[in-house]
């Protein structure tokens, strides 16, 4: 048993019958892949499309790694993209009936699960096996194709959180009954505000990475209803670039984003979800 | 300043009527590039790995706030809220309309002047000094634009659903004069 697992066996992470989650996303960074094409989408669609039959051309996400001390603070910088034959894309292999989608460009690999219907939230070991799973079909992909092993420089654990109108908030102000960071309004001159947001962030000790913690009033644009969207993502370095060091960066981000939750959200909402323990 | 009529309504039995499917809307926040470089600095962009599509209100336009808690408020209305025993504003009629300032939402706006339709409806109206450009939408959900030009011409149709493209080009046609 590890440390990281060898903690949660004796502070077992809290659990609720009904999470408000509605999606997960498991993703490492690493750096471009050297002789990797466009050829190689498609080669790579092939390997996996029982699973994940259709494929989306989307834009391209930046870069996003966690700095600290001195490395932090940076100057502002201008990217270049020269184009060298290759476009910069990001590729979705999607599996709508079964929520899941696959993320793939030069220098991202993304594992998604989404909530289908009322189908229950899968859990993180079955998300974390999802994520393996494909990684491992991608390394083995890279091996037969002779391409280099990534070079991984940053692991993301992201949930994302949607509280409904009606379901314990009404009005923007409400809020503060979601989350414990705001605090109730005086209310005697301004009126009830339009938008409110938190935005948090905790380093996770020491310097392993951070969790950001936001939540924002949005609409939602499958249904059209109004909701709250509680997002947290963990993002740090992993160990190395082995997958067991990949997974284990991910069990210390997981346990960040539930036990974070836990703590930014209220008591009466931790009702409402049908807390466990 | 334009007067707009109210739209010909079409048989109840109006072939084509179809419904606005949603499409893609835009949303997120452009970083101004003098800013100390944080990677995703601010927590109100959307995390940029999610499959889902939300219009984040911290980052929508005042028009786009406005007019949702504008529908909002119209689809509470009561049946016979015109005295004459109308309808209330019916909830297809209600999701389409924030259906379509959705997909409206990364577009060049002003605020829409939007009412309740006697029989279940609601109408969105925008002007500028040249033109003016109104949406009804029906109880159904489906949707009729009616465009008056400057000199006093109309054209009128309805938006089918695989148009989205030409419902952002009825609001961008209203500011490109």
């Amino acid at each position: 048993m590890g440390l990281e697992e060898a903690k949660i066996a004796a502070h077992p992470l809290p659990d609720f019958d009904r999470p408000p989650v509605i999606e997960t996303a498991l993703s490492v960074e690493f750096a471009p892949l050297a002789r990797w094409t466009g050829a190689d989408f498609g080669l790579f669609f092939h390997e996996i499309m029982a699973d994940y039959p259709i494929a989306e051309v989307q834009a391209p996400i930046a870069s996003a790694v966690e700095r600290f001390g001195q490395e932090r603070w940076v100057k502002p910088q201008i990217e270049i993209q020269v184009f060298t034959g290759e476009p910069l894309v990001r590729y979705w292999f999607k599996n709508e009936p079964e929520g899941k989608l696959l993320q793939l460009q030069r220098d991202r690999f993304i594992h998604n699960w989404q909530r289908v219907g009322n189908r229950p939230y899968p859990r993180y070991p079955q998300t974390r096996e999802m994520f393996a799973s494909a990684w491992s079909r991608f390394l083995a992909y890279l091996q037969a194709r002779q391409l280099d092993s990534p070079v991984v420089s940053q692991c993301e654990v992201t949930y994302v959180n949607q509280i409904a109108r009606g379901e314990g908030w009404d009005v923007p102000g409400d809020a503060a009954k979601v989350t414990p960071l705001l605090g109730t309004l005086p209310g005697q001159f301004l009126p009830s505000p339009e938008v409110l947001a938190v935005d948090a962030r905790y380093v996770i000790p020491p310097e392993r990475g951070r969790l950001r913690v936001a939540l924002q009033p949005a609409l939602r644009t499958t249904d059209q209803k109004e909701i709250l969207q509680l997002q947290l993502t963990a993002r740090g370095s992993p160990k190395s670039s082995s997958t067991e060091d990949i997974l284990g960066w991910f069990d210390l981000g997981h346990e960040w984003v539930v036990r974070g939750f836990v703590e930014v959200t209220s008591p009466s909402m931790h009702a409402r979800w049908g807390r466990v323990h | 300043m334009f007067r707009l009529r109210g739209l010909r309504r079409p048989s109840p039995n109006a072939p084509g009527e179809v419904k606005v499917k949603p499409g893609k809307a835009v949303h997120g926040i452009m970083r101004s590039a003098t800013d100390l470089f944080e990677p995703w600095s601010s927590a109100f962009d959307l995390p940029p790995v999610q499959w889902g599509e939300v219009i984040s209100y911290t980052a929508a336009p005042d028009w786009f706030l406005s007019s949702v808690n504008t529908v909002m408020a119209l689809s509470k209305l009561p049946p016979g809220w015109d005295s004459y025993g109308s309808e209330p504003v019916s909830g297809e009629a209600s999701t389409q309309a924030l259906r379509v300032l959705s997909l409206l939402s990364g577009q060049r706006s002003t605020t829409p002047h939007i009412g309740p339709v006697a029989g279940g409806g609601l109408q969105m109206e925008w002007t500028n000094d040249h033109r003016a450009l109104e949406l009804e939408v029906r109880p159904d959900g489906s949707v009729e634009f009616l465009r008056v030009y400057d000199d006093d011409r109309m054209e009128e149709g309805q938006i089918a659903p695989d148009r989205v493209d030409y419902l952002r080009q009825q609001v961008s046609w209203l500011y490109s004069a």
